[in-house]
Parts: C-alpha cells; structure tokens; sequence
C-alpha cells in the first residue's frame, strides 16, 4: 500500500471517485424523478384545475329531501279520520355494533322482539350505508323506553328514532271507509315520482287515502346540507331550505255518528253495511266486517300478528263493502218491477195467482216461494205489484221474470242503477260486481242463455251479484225517484286537487214521462209497506214490520232480501236454514232510505249467513237510520 | 397559523450552537422548515382531534431530541452497535408476525404494555442501511460476488418478515434503497444489467405467483380506479380531486373540503400532501417537494465528504430510503402509483416514522466526519 498525498491510498481514492460519481448519478436520476412528480402536479392542479374544483364542491353539498305532511282526513262534522304522529323506534346503527349477536341477546332481555328479527336485520343491512339506522322495533312503549335509555351505555349501536306515521283514531271502525296507508314497495317506485317520495316511507293502499294519493301527499322540500365522504350530514345549509308543501286536507262525506251506529250494528257478523245521502251521493257510512286495526299493521313490526291477520278464514283485510260479491235476492225485486213496468210488460193492476209454485212453460223446473215449509207450498194468493213488493212473492216476479229479455233488463239495471259497472267516484278498488248479458254467459260459461236464468233472475239469483255498495246506491237511486247520482268518498279539500279532472256528476233527474215518475213513486210507496204495513193479521203485513215498522217515529221505506248461499235441493227435503252450517245459511239482506218523502239517508245491509233478511238484517239498517236522523235533527234543533 | 420555528444562518451565534451540537445547519434549515409546513396543514386536518395533535408535535420535538443526541454518537459505537441493532428488529419482525396487532388486514404494529403502539418495519429505514455498511465497510472493493450474497441475505430475511405482514410498500422501498447501498459500495455495472434482467423476470413471478389477492387488487385498481370508485378506487379518486380543486394557491389553510369533510381518507397520514395540495395549492406542494429534494441533495453532499466508507453507505441508504418513501408516496397521492402505503416522511401522522426519520437523520449528521 503506497501513501499517496491526501493520506489516501489509491484504491480509496478511485472508491471515492467512484463513490461520488454513482451519488452523483443518484442525484440526479432523483432530481429526475421530482421533475415527473411535478410535472404531475402541474398537471392535476394547474391544467385540470377546474375539472377537479366542480367533483370537489359535488362531493361537499348534497340535497336532502324533507318528507312533506301527509293531508289530514276528516269526516263530515271535522271529526279527525286519519292524522300523523310521531313514534319512537327503536334502531340499530351496522356500524356502531361490534356484536351483533350479543347486542341482540341484551335487547331481547329487555324488551320483546320476534324470534326471526335477527335474520330479517341481517338481510337488511346488505347494501345499506353502514350509518343508516335500520328501524328494528317501532312504536316503543313507555316501559320499554325507560328500560332502553336506562341500559344504554351497554347498548352501543342501538338508537332511539323518531318516525311519523299515520294514525287512524278510530282504527278497525274506519279503515274499510277510508282506506289505509301503507309501507312504500319497491314495485311502488315504477308508479311513483321518486324525487317527490324521497324520505316518504307511506303510500295510499286503498280507499280515498290510494286515490287522493297525489294530493295527500303534498309536494317533497329540499334542504342543502354539507356531507362527508360517508354520505352524513356534517352541516345544514339554511338559505338553501325549500320547505316541503303538506298534502291537502280532505273532507269526507262520511258521518261518524252514522259510521259508529253501523259498526256497532254489524257487531261481530260478518257483512257489510253502506249508507248514501241521496241528496249528494256523499257515502255517509261504510262498514265491513270482519276488519284490523291499521294502527297496528302500521306501527307493527312483529310479523306474526300481521301474518294471522292476512291469514285469517273471514279476511279481515278484505273489503266487503266495496269488492263483496252477493246475490241481491228480493231487494231487486222493486227494481225488476220497475223494469217490467217500463217495458209495459205488467202494470199495478195484473195479479197473479201465487199457490207457491211457479212452472216455467216446456221445463220441469218447479221455482219455490220463499214461505214454503214442510207442509206447505207457501204462496200468499193473488198478488198484484204491490203486494209483490210487501209480501216479497216469489211466484210473482218468476213471472215477470219469465217474460224478460235478459239483455234489456241488464241494460236497466246497468244505466238506472249502476250494476255491473264501477260507478262511485273515489274509490279504486270498487267493485262491478256482476250484471249477466247472454254475451256475458257465453263468454263465461260457453253456455246460452236459458229462460230458467231469467226466472231466478227475476227474485235476484242466479247470475247476478251486486256489491253492497251497489246496494246502496240501488236504493239511493230508489229513494230519489229514478234520479241518478253517483256516490263518493270526498266532500271538499283544503287545496286544489291532483286527482280531480272533473267534476263528479250531480244528482241527474232522468226526464221521465208522468206515468214513469208514478211508478217511482208507487214502487217507493209499496217499499214503505214493507216497513210500515202492519197490524193485518197472518199474510198481511210488511215483511219487515214486525222487525222494525212498530213504533217507528219516522217514515221509512225498506226491501228485505234472502240470498241463497248453496243452491236448495232439488228432492225438495229441504233443510232448515238454521239447521244448515253456519257458512252455507242464507245472507240476509235489506235496502231502505227514509224518510219517505226527502229521503236523507239511503241503507243497505248484508249480513253473510245471517238467515232472514227482514229479521236479520233490517233491524241494522234501521239503527243505522236511526243515528242519521237523530243527528240530523239535532242541527235541525240546534238551528 | 402555527407560528414558525425561524433559524437564522445568518447569526453567527445560533450557527455556533449548531456545530457545536454537530449538526449542518442547512440539513437541519430543510427538515425544521418542512416540520413547519406538515404541522401546519396538520393543525387544520386534525382541528378536531387536538389529542392527536398534541401527540404529533410531542412526537415531533421526540425525534428532533433523538437528532440532536445521534447526532452526538461516535461513528466506532454504530458500527459496534449495529449487528445488535440489526438482530433485535430481526427479532421484533418476527414478533409482530406472531403478536402483532391489526389494523386494516395487516399485521403491521406492535402494542406492547409499557412501551407505546409501534412500527416495526419503520426501524428498518436506519437499520438496514447500517447493518449493510457494517457489513462492507471492510470487503474489498470491488464487491465479491460472495459478499453480494450475503448482502441480499442481510436484506432478505427482515423484508420477507415485512412482505408477510404484508406491506408491499415497504418492501419494495426497503429493498430499493439497499440495492442503492450496495451500488454505491462499487457493484460491478455488469452485474447490475444481469440483476436488472432477473428482476424483470422476477417482476413476472411475482405478479403471478407471490401477490396476493390484496396486492393485486390495490395495482389493478391503482390502474383503474374508477372500476370501483366507492371501493378500492376511492382514495385515489379522491386525493386527485383534493389536489386538482386545490388549483394554484390553494382553497386555505383548514379550508379544504375534501379533508374537512373526510372525504379523503386518511387525510393526516398516507394523503397529507392532497391536504396540502388542496389548502395550499401548487404553490405548498412545490415547496414541499423543492424541500425534500433539498434535504435529499444536502444529505448526499454531506455523505460524499464522508471520511469512511461505513459513514458514506449508511448515510446514502438512509437518504435514499428518505427520498425514496417522499417519491412514492408524492406518485401514489397524485395518482402515478397504486396505493402502497408509504408514508409521507416528516409530514405524515405516524410516531413511529417521524422518530426513525429524524433519528436517522441524527445518524447520518453524526457519520459525516468533522
């Protein structure tokens, strides 16, 4: 090793060259590097400046929607039907929890959650935004609050929410009246305005609050609130709020008084009752039996009781009074007589011999009076129309029935009264029920009509099934005279309405010859004997009378109806009505308006399997009068 | 704003103080003025966790304590210390393979009673350029092929530990910025291009064999980000927008969306420079990087004057780690690589890695020779 001048050695000198030159190559291939990484800076946040400053303020502001109020409901007198209020739920935050498992045995020691309610949580959270609460038990109670907010440092991940739903104060006496909310769908959305039910949980699922839907709901508000990344509000941003408009507040014709009278009166039967003011079409009452409680479908997560009651043998949810499908048996009878008066196929004079059997011409059919028993045919004599009507015979309106064209009967029916055909307003679901054409039975069974159709037709069997609705506007077209006018939920609203294109038709007087408005007035009369003609002995009196015409303060006039539910046995043993199972008896029915001149109030009543419809059935039509009046003559006296 | 710490180079007195203290005054001018700068967008960033804060600067003036008293050290104790310091993070790899605390999919940190939350692998950034300068500062140069080997031993077994956790970030600087020493140590240049052509083909391998699904799921989507933009691609999505809306000059200290409302994750560590590039525009990223590249230049002058070959190695390995992790971590914020996980050294929130690099500073401050 030689000493060179530096006190270095050679070798080290050449590694200090060598050393320096490849830092110096280090340098500057870093030097290098930090060019490129400006460059790219220059790129991003001088070229594409303004590209990247619009994503940044889209990320910041994000527009919330504010659900609007939905409209309230109210019945004829401003008594509330349908409102909102505010309930707490209880709801679990995904990602606040560290086991879920052990939060939820610590839940249900305290209060009471649906054994499946884990695995339907599980489900829920898929797909969700982990700080979106998913609501697990709504509607808390006192208790079960207190005990939550108690125990709440060892529940992390559990929060309490406020909710706003819709409350129906008189619950399952309503809901088949009004209808009821329910929980949005996703197949909702394809009908739907999403933007406008942003934030909105309820839709209208049936009766006025489905088809006022547009209207009650209101118009959606917005907010502009500053988010984060994960999509949670961080701060409000006032001068953007745009207040939500509240849905319009409806009025309905409907009559609490009246509606409570008919719900009482129905009682635990099953059926239907639907009243009409016949001055306006307004439906004052419409009831349904068996029926729910909305509230509890509303505010219920436990599955089960909402299960049983979709379950249920009666079908509580079914609708009755507008969707049931029932023979009207005699309370078309007036309207059959009305038919063949207008075709001159009869008059009030013609009477007919009624033995209790009736025997179509070139048939072997024997058609039965109602009154027959075990040892006798039945029969009530010679009858002309009127006693027909009061003595409900069967025999009768066989024969009218026998001389009808089916076709030209169903084409009254249809344009007088409506059958066949969804004629009220405000109610989507309504039914037509069923009006039969020989078209129709062809179509239906491949089958012509027979003339033994016509003459069960003519006591209302056979073919044709009416909702009580239908009914009910039969005998509001009944009580005023002929004159039409079409039934409807809605009174007024507080807004301009969505739903409304047209004004819905007014009372229409039919221009009817003089001798037509006698037979209106005469068929009215005889249906008033059905109610009042009484005191004259076996055979004389209204059928209904000793039901209700005693004693009646008021004028009334009413038609009972027994509709066969299985068809009667052709051996002729026939069995006792009320020897029958309890779902094969015969619906009761009975049609009435009072009073008799200027009638307020139009009634029908079905009972299913109630028997007897003057016994049965008019005793419920007469309550349900009888509230209406009442209340009608306390503003009366209060004027 | 945060008031910043001023050295005057010009008084003749605190520059008295500083050679005194054996350090470069303007090695330590670049590291004081980018403390000044990351802490001040960080005061913004973390306004709302003042705890955390408080705990970085306290970090902070940790590992500026830590320069001044490496800085003090005899070059012989490093080289005596070195195959212990080389062992035991060996030793702590290998425990956080066995007992390590996770966080995000990785086994990365050790939480031991006692002693604060750590990061294993950070150590590396010193230690493994002082155990290969251990190791050749006696070898003949030029380097034996045996020695070679044995220098790619040195470096293999604590970076297999850390591709394991894994961290491929960190893998792949550390093992750069060795291949660096050894380089400089004098590696011949043809075996240089024979490695450089092994390393593409083992570059194949590795993406098809070594990588698992979470590393090739983060370079693909480095590829593509907006596959998934509210997976994977997010970060990136993200720390482009806070760097391009934060134009020229900037939104503002503390004004920054993107960070404010946590729309850019991990805004105080990994992301610090789109903070900085959204608060203070083209104009604080710039800074910033000239900053870095001074700090790098000034190092590397320093270590080119090395009287040793120990002192000239470890300086330059840990320079190069230095600037190696502010390069990719400045390319994965703005976009040019694939979320790797490197810090932004200085800048970023992390203990652990502000008291390594301010240490090794020490180090290399103490290696440079009078």
């Amino acid at each position: 090793m030689s000493e060179s001048i530096g006190g270095r050695s050679n070798g080290e000198r050449s590694e200090l060259r060598s050393f320096g030159d490849r830092v110096l190559i280090l340098v500057v291939l870093g030097f290098l590097m930090q060019l490129i990484v400006l460059g790219r800076l220059v790129y991003l946040q001088i070229f594409n400046h303004e590209a990247y400053q619009t994503q940044s303020l889209n990320n910041r502001i994000q527009i919330q929607s504010i659900a609007p109020p939905r409209g309230l409901i109210f019945d004829t007198n401003g008594e509330i039907l349908a409102d909102n209020r505010q309930i707490l739920s209880l709801a679990l935050v995904p990602e606040r929890i560290d086991d879920v498992d052990v939060l939820f045995e610590k839940l249900s020691g305290l209060i009471e959650l649906a054994p499946g309610e884990l695995q339907a949580y599980k489900e829920r959270i898929r797909g969700r935004p982990k700080h979106d609460p998913i609501v697990l038990k709504r509607d808390l109670s006192d208790r079960e609050q207190a005990l939550l907010a108690v125990n709440r440092h060892e529940l992390d991940g559990a929060v309490v929410t406020y909710e706003t739903i819709r409350r129906y104060p008189y619950g399952e006496k309503f809901v088949h009246a009004i209808g009821t909310v329910r929980r949005i769908a996703k197949e909702d959305f394809d009908s739907i305005d999403r933007v406008n039910y942003r934030g909105t949980q309820f839709i209208g699922g049936t009766g006025v609050e489905r088809f006022y839907e547009s209207s009650l709901h209101g118009t959606v508000g917005s907010r502009s609130v500053e988010v984060d990344a994960s999509g949670r509000p961080t701060r409000e941003q006032p001068e953007d709020l745009t207040p939500p408009n509240r849905g319009a507040s409806l009025t309905l014709y409907i009559d609490s008084k009246v509606q409570l009278a008919a719900d009482s009166a129905l009682g635990d039967r099953r059926g239907a009752i639907v009243a009409i003011d016949p001055q306006t079409g307004g439906i004052l009452a419409m009831v349904s039996k068996p029926t729910y409680d909305p509230n509890q479908m509303l505010s219920g997560t436990n599955s089960e009781e909402v299960r049983q009651i979709y379950a249920h043998r009666d079908k509580p949810i079914f609708n009755r009074a507008v969707q049931g499908n029932y023979a009207p048996g005699s309370t078309l009878k007036p309207v059959v007589g009305l038919m063949a008066l207008s075709e001159k196929m009869t008059d009030w004079d013609e009477v007919i011999v009624d033995e209790g059997n009736f025997n179509l011409p070139g048939s072997h059919q024997v058609y039965r009076s109602w009154n027959r028993t075990s040892t006798s045919a039945g029969g009530h004599g010679r009858v002309d129309m009127h006693r027909a009507i009061y003595r409900s015979s069967n025999v009768y309106f066989y024969t009218l029935g026998s001389r009808m064209d089916i076709d030209v009967l169903a084409g009254f029916l249809s344009q007088r009264f409506g059958l066949g055909r969804r004629t009220v307003y405000d109610i989507h679901e309504a039914g037509t029920g069923v009006l039969p054409t020989r078209e129709w039975k062809e179509s239906t069974y491949s089958e012509p009509w027979y003339a033994g159709d016509s003459v069960i037709l003519g006591i209302g069997q056979g073919y044709i099934n009416v909702t009580p609705l239908q009914l009910a506007t039969m005998a509001t077209v009944l009580a005023n005279r002929g004159a039409w006018i079409q039934p409807r939920m809605l009174k007024r609203s507080d807004q301009h309405l969505v739903e409304v294109v047209e004004e819905p038709e007014s009372r229409r007087a039919v221009l009817e010859s003089a001798e037509m408005s006698q037979h209106w007035e005469r068929m009215a009369l005889a249906m008033s004997a059905v109610v009042h003609r009484g005191n004259r002995g076996l055979d004389q009196n209204g059928t209904a009378w000793a039901y209700i015409g005693i004693n009646l303060p008021y004028t009334m006039a009413g038609k009972s109806g027994t509709a066969q539910v299985i068809e009667a046995s052709r051996e002729g043993e026939e069995i006792e009505d009320e020897e029958r199972d309890e779902y094969e008896r015969n619906h009761a029915l009975f049609i009435a308006f009072a009073p008799f001149k200027d009638p307020v109030i139009a009634v029908a009543v079905v009972v299913e399997n109630g028997g007897g419809g003057s016994r049965e059935a008019a005793p419920l039509a007469r309550a349900v009068i009888d509230a209406k009046l009442q209340s009608a003559s306390m503003v009366a006296q209060n004027d | 704003m945060t008031e910043l710490p001023q050295t005057d180079v010009r008084n003749p007195r605190v520059l008295s103080w500083l050679y005194n203290a054996h350090v470069d005054p303007w090695l330590v001018l670049g590291i004081v003025l980018v403390l000044a700068l990351g802490l001040t967008v960080m005061s913004g960033t973390l306004g709302h966790a003042p705890n955390m804060l408080f705990r970085h600067v306290f970090l902070i003036f940790l590992g500026v304590a830590a320069l001044f008293v490496m800085a003090q050290i005899p070059e012989h104790t490093y080289v005596g210390l070195t195959p212990f310091i080389y062992l035991g993070s060996v030793g702590l790899l290998i425990c956080v393979l066995f007992f390590g605390d996770e966080a995000k999919g990785a086994m990365r940190w050790i939480d031991w009673p006692l002693l604060p939350r750590f990061q294993p692998s950070e150590i590396l950034k010193v230690a493994l350029p002082l155990s290969l300068a251990w190791y050749l500062h006696d070898k003949p140069i030029p380097l034996r092929f045996s020695d070679l080997l044995v220098c790619l031993i040195i470096i293999g077994i604590p970076v297999a530990c850390v591709f394991s956790q894994p961290d491929f970030g960190t893998t792949v600087l550390v093992t750069i910025a060795c291949l660096c020493v050894v380089f400089l140590a004098g590696l011949q240049w043809r075996w240089i291009i024979a490695a450089t052509v092994l390393t593409v083909i083992g570059f194949v391998v590795a993406w098809r064999v070594l990588l698992t699904e979470y590393q090739i799921e983060r370079i693909v989507t480095f590829l593509n980000p907006d596959r998934n933009p509210l997976g994977a691609g997010w970060n990136i999505i993200q720390s482009k927008i806070a760097l391009g809306s934060g134009g020229a000059l900037g939104k503002g200290l503390g004004e920054g969306t993107q960070s404010q409302l946590s729309f850019l994750p991990e805004g105080h560590t990994d992301f610090m420079l789109a903070v900085v590039g959204e608060e203070l525009g083209f104009v604080g990223t710039a800074t910033l990087l000239t900053l870095f590249f001074f700090i790098f230049a000034r190092g590397m002058t320093m270590c080119r004057n090395c009287p040793t070959r120990f002192g000239r190695l470890a300086s330059a390995g840990f320079l190069m780690m230095f600037f190696g992790y502010m390069l990719t971590n400045v390319m994965m914020v703005s976009g040019l690589l694939p979320v790797v996980g490197a810090p932004l050294p200085l800048v970023s929130y992390g203990g652990t890695s502000i008291i390594t690099i301010l240490a090794g500073f020490g180090v290399v401050t103490a290696l440079r020779g009078r």
